[in-house]
């Protein structure tokens, strides 16, 4: 099913998302603190397009577009991988293009996947890795009800030096209902 | 072609593949879908639609169209067992517009006709969750005599629930006479 929030729809990710997506990583600044982390180089639009055709045989993991309802306008993607459904945890993961910061979509979109994972996939803790100088995305993290577990010392190479990483949680008992849906 | 009475149940269909893959995305029409879960891509509703045709003789699929032609649902028997001549019944009708009038249940009882009937089974079995007070009314209304309780089998909306197993025989759709009417 959609996952619906007042002004977003997260989506499947459809073969047409091909070019999309490839403008999307590939405008992000590889060696900015708010890249993906395990993007190495640009990418092209063949390789997101096989990437797009292996989705249906990915288990214990969703990758969805984010969407804004009026217009269908796509603006990044969320991810949910790493389910291991003994420990009922998961990872998230998401990446939004710049115009559509600081709008409260990253919020929006994080609030409702959470509480999908925690009332529909009976997950129980999400956590996320990210750069510990991606301030803005940290903040959004943390509005969400992200709490800081610690910090993963030169855990990845950006911009020519050795980075650390914050790794944050939510469990279930953390969400804020109510908030923002 | 099976025939109901403002229904009939025509064969899975490619052409339909964007309508049964807006049906499972409806967070409404999903909810009670325990397989359901994640957005679906076409390529997977595409995968689900040649899974359920491959699986002919241990599941039979329909889709539900009203009298002039409009599908509403999908409806199957699944775990066709030969032996036992046994079968588990699944429906959701897909277009809100249709709930609620009747369908459904006209839906359930023309697959019943054609189990009983046609497929000489034996034996009818669904499960549901406790909480989907309108399937429970419509199976109940069909003639499915509730059997059995799998307590905190289902996971919904962040709490354990109870599965009801409902089921019914041959000779009870004998007793409700043609087309399943008491």
């Amino acid at each position: 099913m959609l996952i619906e929030t007042e002004r977003l729809t997260l989506r499947a990710i459809e073969p047409g998302d091909a070019g999309f997506l490839t403008k999307l990583f590939n405008e992000a600044n590889l060696d900015g603190v708010d890249a993906p982390m395990d993007l190495i180089y640009p990418i092209s639009e063949e390789e997101e397009a096989s990437w797009i055709s292996s989705l249906p045989s990915r288990s214990n993991e969703a990758h969805m577009i984010v969407e804004k309802r009026r217009g269908r306008v796509p603006l990044g993607t969320i991810s949910v991988d790493k389910m291991e459904w003994k420990n009922a945890s998961a990872r998230l993961r998401i990446h939004l293009t710049k115009e559509s910061w600081e709008h409260g979509y990253g919020t929006e979109a994080i609030h409702a996947t959470v509480a999908f994972m925690f009332d529909r996939m009976n997950i129980r803790r999400v956590w996320l890795r990210v750069d510990e100088g991606n301030a803005r995305a940290i903040r959004c993290f943390e509005r969400c009800g992200f709490v800081l577990e610690g910090v993963l010392r030169e855990d990845h190479v950006r911009g020519g030096g050795w980075r650390n990483s914050l790794l944050m949680s939510m469990l279930k008992g953390d969400l804020r209902r109510g908030d923002s849906d | 072609m099976i025939e109901g009475e403002k229904v009939r149940l025509v064969a899975l269909s490619e052409k339909n593949l964007p309508t049964y893959r807006r049906w499972v995305n409806d967070p409404e029409v999903a909810d009670f879908l325990a397989s359901m879960d994640f957005p679906v891509s076409m390529a997977e509703e595409r995968e689900w639609l040649e899974r359920a045709i491959a699986a002919e003789g241990r599941d039979v699929h329909f889709t539900i169209v009203t009298k002039l032609g409009k599908p509403v649902g999908n409806i199957a028997l699944m775990d066709i067992h030969c032996i036992n001549r046994s079968a588990q019944l699944g429906i959701f009708i897909g277009e809100k517009g249709f709930w609620g009038k009747g369908y459904g249940e006209d839906a359930v009882r023309a697959l019943l006709g054609f189990a009983f009937g046609t497929m000489g089974l034996n034996r009818v079995e669904l499960r549901l969750n406790e909480r989907n007070g309108r399937a429970l009314s419509c199976y109940r209304k069909c003639g499915f005599k509730l059997e059995g309780k799998k307590r905190g089998h289902l996971f919904y909306r962040g709490e354990y629930c109870n599965e009801l197993i409902m089921g019914m025989l041959r000779k009870d759709w004998d007793k409700l006479g043609r087309r399943g009417k008491a």
